[in-house]
């Protein structure tokens, strides 16, 4: 096998990979509304997650969603600051939006759009 | 300065381990023993007694630097240079890894395709070390 057919494999499995923390994320959310200490660590569970998103997709290059990941988790990370007063709706509702930004990168991350795959040539 | 020729690579995520063997391998060259977790890599590493590790500092069970501690406490392996890889990028958190130990930190993202430059780059550094 070619090293860019080995590659291309890795990054159409990476877009199952990516849709599974996705969905993975977006329970986390949905459960971090509540003010509990169970909130809270499905909040941090969230940024690992989104974390693991942001280093994993970017060295697969693609760019984008690690950078869509990136928001989300400096967001988070803001969120996750304040666990006792739980999470305001405005907070819960930008969680929301950014990470539909990053489904929407996620959407669009096919192998030939792969900063890896454009840099290694034919 | 002897060559770099083989490293062991620990890293609980599949997909980069396959593209981090698939382009040290392939285009730089240097056999990669790869292990998902520090249990296998303590198990396996002896053995293969590679000439520099490579290790994910944000792993389920044993992290990175938990993995570097047991490393160091393997003879055949205590010599044996280690870079951290995370996607922690603040100077605190890398200066905090170099003062355990490691010759140098990658962060994450990486630059895949400069991986093997890059490693080699800090393989001619821990000679030169070595031979001050």
């Amino acid at each position: 096998m070619s090293i860019r057919d080995e590659l291309t494999a890795v990054l159409v499995r990476h877009r199952g990979w990516l849709a599974v923390r996705i969905e993975q994320i977006a329970a986390c959310i949905d459960a971090s509304t509540a003010r509990s200490q169970a909130a809270d660590h499905r909040l941090a569970h969230a940024l690992e997650l989104v974390h693991q998103i942001k280093g994993t997709s970017g060295s697969v290059g693609f760019v984008e969603v690690s950078q869509a990941a990136e928001a989300l988790e400096s967001h988070l990370k803001s969120m996750a600051a304040e666990p006792d007063a739980g999470p305001a709706d405005e907070a819960v509702a930008r969680a929301w939006d950014l990470l539909a930004a990053l489904q929407a990168r996620a959407d669009s991350a096919r192998p030939d759009r792969s900063k890896l795959l454009s840099e290694l040539g034919e | 300065m002897r060559p770099l020729n083989k490293i062991t690579y620990v890293d609980d995520e599949p997909d980069l381990r396959t593209v981090f063997c698939a382009i040290l391998q392939k285009i730089g060259g240097i056999e990669v023993q790869a292990c998902d977790c520090g249990r296998e890599a303590l198990e396996c590493a002896p053995a293969f007694a590679p000439d520099l590790i490579v290790l994910d500092v944000m792993m389920p069970g044993m992290d990175g630097p938990a993995v570097f501690e047991k490393l160091q406490q393997l003879p055949e392996l205590r010599d044996t240079p280690v870079i951290f890889m995370t996607a922690k990028a603040q100077a605190a958190e890398i200066a905090a890894l170099i003062e355990l130990g490691a010759v140098a930190v990658i962060t994450k993202p990486f630059k895949t395709l400069s991986l093997p430059a890059q490693i080699q780059s800090i393989w001619a550094k821990c000679g030169q070390k070595a031979a001050a």
